[in-house]
């Protein structure tokens, strides 16, 4: 069970958003880490589906990205996604769940199960229009592993959260990450630092990092921000950085 | 495509959480209605005679008259007794020195019910002499209201000749034999296919449609028909105007609201999801025909009663060559009008899958709804005003569906523009939904 990409580039107008991004990501959960505009969310729509790529490929297993069976092992919470304010939490969830395919019992169990794991069990009448931030991105979670996904991309999926919102959460993760590949992209540094095996590092539209904790060696917001300061060439580079089109050491 | 049952219902479900959409609904339904129920309550006839009456007061009349001449041939026996009856109509509205007594032959000719209330009087008939029954304001002779129609649209140069003696306060009556008449209606028909540009092998395939038609045609009472036809124009607008503006957020308000993103990358979101939403827009607009024809047709029975279904539309209609009752020409123009509304709903949710947003496409379908109504063709460029013709504004209306005598060729025959409407409504609406569909699976999260 591996995602493979293959050099996957995407330019816009006049900017990389992706330059030639090779990756391949095993069972585990997976922490993207970059600033504004280094290309995450470019990097995890084409991962998704719904952004094509100027060039490369996306594979999980044999199936690609425009299959649907890809689709169908496929979770994704969007950074910024709307909601049909009219519905209650549940109508939401059944009418996710149809969309991945799940039958109506199927769905119905799966949803009061996803309901009561992210809170919401005890509002799940309420209309969405009358949820707060953080019940909204819960429910955008629930969403996501309907159809239990051997596959979660999960763009910003902390924001929002109040800081026990966060814990249960990333206990929740960590726990599907021990069954499926799960990249998730933050800019909390201390989210990926407790829940990721490994992180990737992005800037410019290139991965700069692929590695693990202990490739890095020290605190991760340091070294994060390390990345982002001018990096002197003669100093020696850690294991994991990818240096044009190469990793240095370990990695991918 | 299992769980489209599913999705269908979510679909309708966000369509009706939509309040413009039952408001605009209920507005149309009831505007509908009005539009059958309020012109007879707020139109006034004056008879010959200074009398004054509602037009549905008149239509109540005849109908309680016409249940009489139903199943009778519209021949020279009854125009002899319409004029007999339009006479002494005339005749009593003058002034009692003008009044010329009547003669033996004009009482003979009378309906047995009005000789015998007038019972042998054939000096100073009173305009109370002729009225509906005692009580009324209504003359007896709005019973041959639809034979009068039948006659005038029969030959325009017999209107008119009749326009310029009314206009000198004089009665012009047809007294010509059956024969003539009818041969009165087929000259007018040959002007208008020469009007219309038909070739040779047109005319010819419409004079044999002629000739299927039995003559002298039977008269029968249809009020509540004529009324659906003649209401069909209003229908054609406020069905256009319920799709336009129900069926654009189908698709757009997913984009509008980013849902797009969660749902173009489940698994059934690219195809499924797509013909839960066609479907969706399809039958919404099916429905919304067949509640606004309710709206219509509902009151229309209700005042008119529902008999003459299978009356001979000639009777009613004219000019029309086919053979078909006036019911039939009813369901037909409700048909046209659903494959229509599912063109127009096809239309809607491409343009709507094309800009991601509904204004432009209530705008450029609404702006084509106007056009299409106000802008004519003239008929001597052939192909050009034959295209225009079948724009729904234009097709579906009797004019456009019964009346326009412009073919199709079909496979060694041809078809009429009731026929072939309805058929390239539908292949529009497939190549609309395939673009609606291609567009709508690639959609693409850039710009975000």
């Amino acid at each position: 069970m591996e995602l493979h990409i293959d050099r996957l580039s995407k330019h816009y107008k006049n900017k990389i958003a992706a330059d030639r991004i090779s990756l391949s990501l095993g069972r585990g959960v997976h922490g993207l880490l970059g600033a504004n505009g280094a290309g995450k969310t470019t990097l995890m729509r084409m991962i998704c589906g719904i952004l094509r790529p100027d060039s490369g490929t996306v594979t999980f297993g044999r199936a690609d990205v425009s299959t649907e069976e890809y689709r169908s092992i496929l979770g994704y919470l969007p950074q910024d996604f709307g909601y049909y304010p009219g519905f209650t939490a549940e109508d939401f969830l059944m009418y996710m769940a149809a969309l991945k395919g799940l039958r109506k019992t199927d769905a119905r169990c799966r949803t009061e199960e996803l309901l009561s794991l992210v809170g919401l069990e005890t509002h799940k009448k309420q209309k969405i229009k009358t949820y707060s931030g953080g019940m909204k991105q819960r429910l955008g979670i629930a969403q996501a592993l309907l159809n239990r996904p051997k596959l979660l991309v999960l763009d910003e999926p902390t924001a929002g959260l109040d800081p026990k919102e966060r814990v249960r959460f990333r206990e929740m993760i960590d726990r599907i990450g021990q069954e499926s590949i799960v990249l998730l992209s933050t800019h909390i540094v201390s989210d990926i630092e407790l829940i990721a095996d490994r992180i990737l590092m992005m800037k410019d539209g290139r991965l700069i990092f692929n590695g693990t904790h202990e490739d890095i060696g020290e605190n991760l917001e340091e070294f994060y921000l390390k990345q982002f300061d001018d990096i002197n060439p003669s100093a020696p580079a850690p294991a994991g950085t990818v240096t044009g089109s190469k990793i240095k050491h370990g990695g991918i | 495509m299992y769980n489209l049952g599913t999705l269908i219902k979510y679909e309708y479900k966000k369509l009706f959480q939509r309040k413009a959409v039952w408001i605009l609904t209920f507005t149309l339904m009831a505007l509908a209605a009005l539009s059958v129920i309020l012109p007879p309550f707020t139109s006034a006839v004056s008879s010959n005679t200074g009398a004054s009456y509602t037009a549905y007061d008149s239509c109540k009349t005849q109908r309680e008259l016409a249940s009489d001449l139903s199943g009778r041939s519209i021949d020279s026996k009854m125009l002899k007794e319409m004029n007999a009856v339009l006479l002494l109509d005339y005749n009593a509205s003058l002034p009692a020195e003008e009044r010329k007594p009547v003669s033996g032959e004009i009482i003979s000719a009378l309906p047995d019910d009005l000789r015998l209330r007038l019972s042998g009087k054939t000096e100073n008939i009173q305009p109370e002499d002729l009225s509906a029954s005692p009580a009324s304001a209504v003359p007896y002779s709005v019973k041959y209201d639809d034979i009068d129609y039948f006659v005038d649209d029969c030959g325009a140069a017999y209107l008119a000749e009749k326009n310029n003696s009314e206009q000198t306060g004089m009665i012009y009556l047809y007294t010509c034999s059956t024969d003539d008449l009818y041969q009165l209606r087929r000259d007018t028909n040959e002007k208008i296919w020469d009007i219309f540009y038909l070739s040779d092998r047109e005319k010819t395939y419409l004079s044999k449609q002629e000739a299927k038609l039995s003559t002298p045609f039977t008269y029968q009472y249809c009020s509540s028909y004529k009324s659906i036809l003649s209401c069909t124009v209003i229908a054609v607008v406020m069905i256009s105007f319920l799709t336009v503006v129900c069926i654009p957020p189908v698709s757009a308000d997913e984009h509008s609201r980013r849902t797009d993103q969660i749902i173009l990358c489940t698994r059934l979101g690219k195809r499924t999801a797509f013909f839960a939403k066609l479907f969706t827009a399809v039958t919404f607009s099916v429905c919304a025909v067949l509640l606004i024809y309710a709206s219509i047709a509902l009151p229309s029975f209700f005042m008119y009663g529902t008999e003459g279904f299978s009356a001979q539309i000639q009777a009613a209609l004219p000019g029309c060559t086919w053979d078909l009752s006036v019911g039939q020409a009813s369901c037909i123009l409700i048909g046209i009008c659903a494959a229509a509304a599912v063109l127009l709903s096809c239309t809607a949710l491409f343009l709507a899958e094309c800009f991601k947003t509904s204004i432009p496409v209530m705008g450029i379908l609404i702006g084509f709804l106007l056009i299409s109504s106000f802008l004519n063709i003239p008929e001597q460029f052939r192909i050009l005003s034959q295209i225009w013709s079948y724009c729904p504004a234009k097709l579906i209306s009797v004019s456009g569906s019964m009346l326009d005598p412009r073919l199709i060729p079909f496979f060694g025959t041809y078809l009429a523009s009731y026929q072939a409407g309805p058929f390239i409504y539908l292949i529009l609406a497939l190549l609309f939904s395939f673009g609606g569909f291609f567009v709508w699976k690639r959609w693409q999260a850039d710009g975000r």
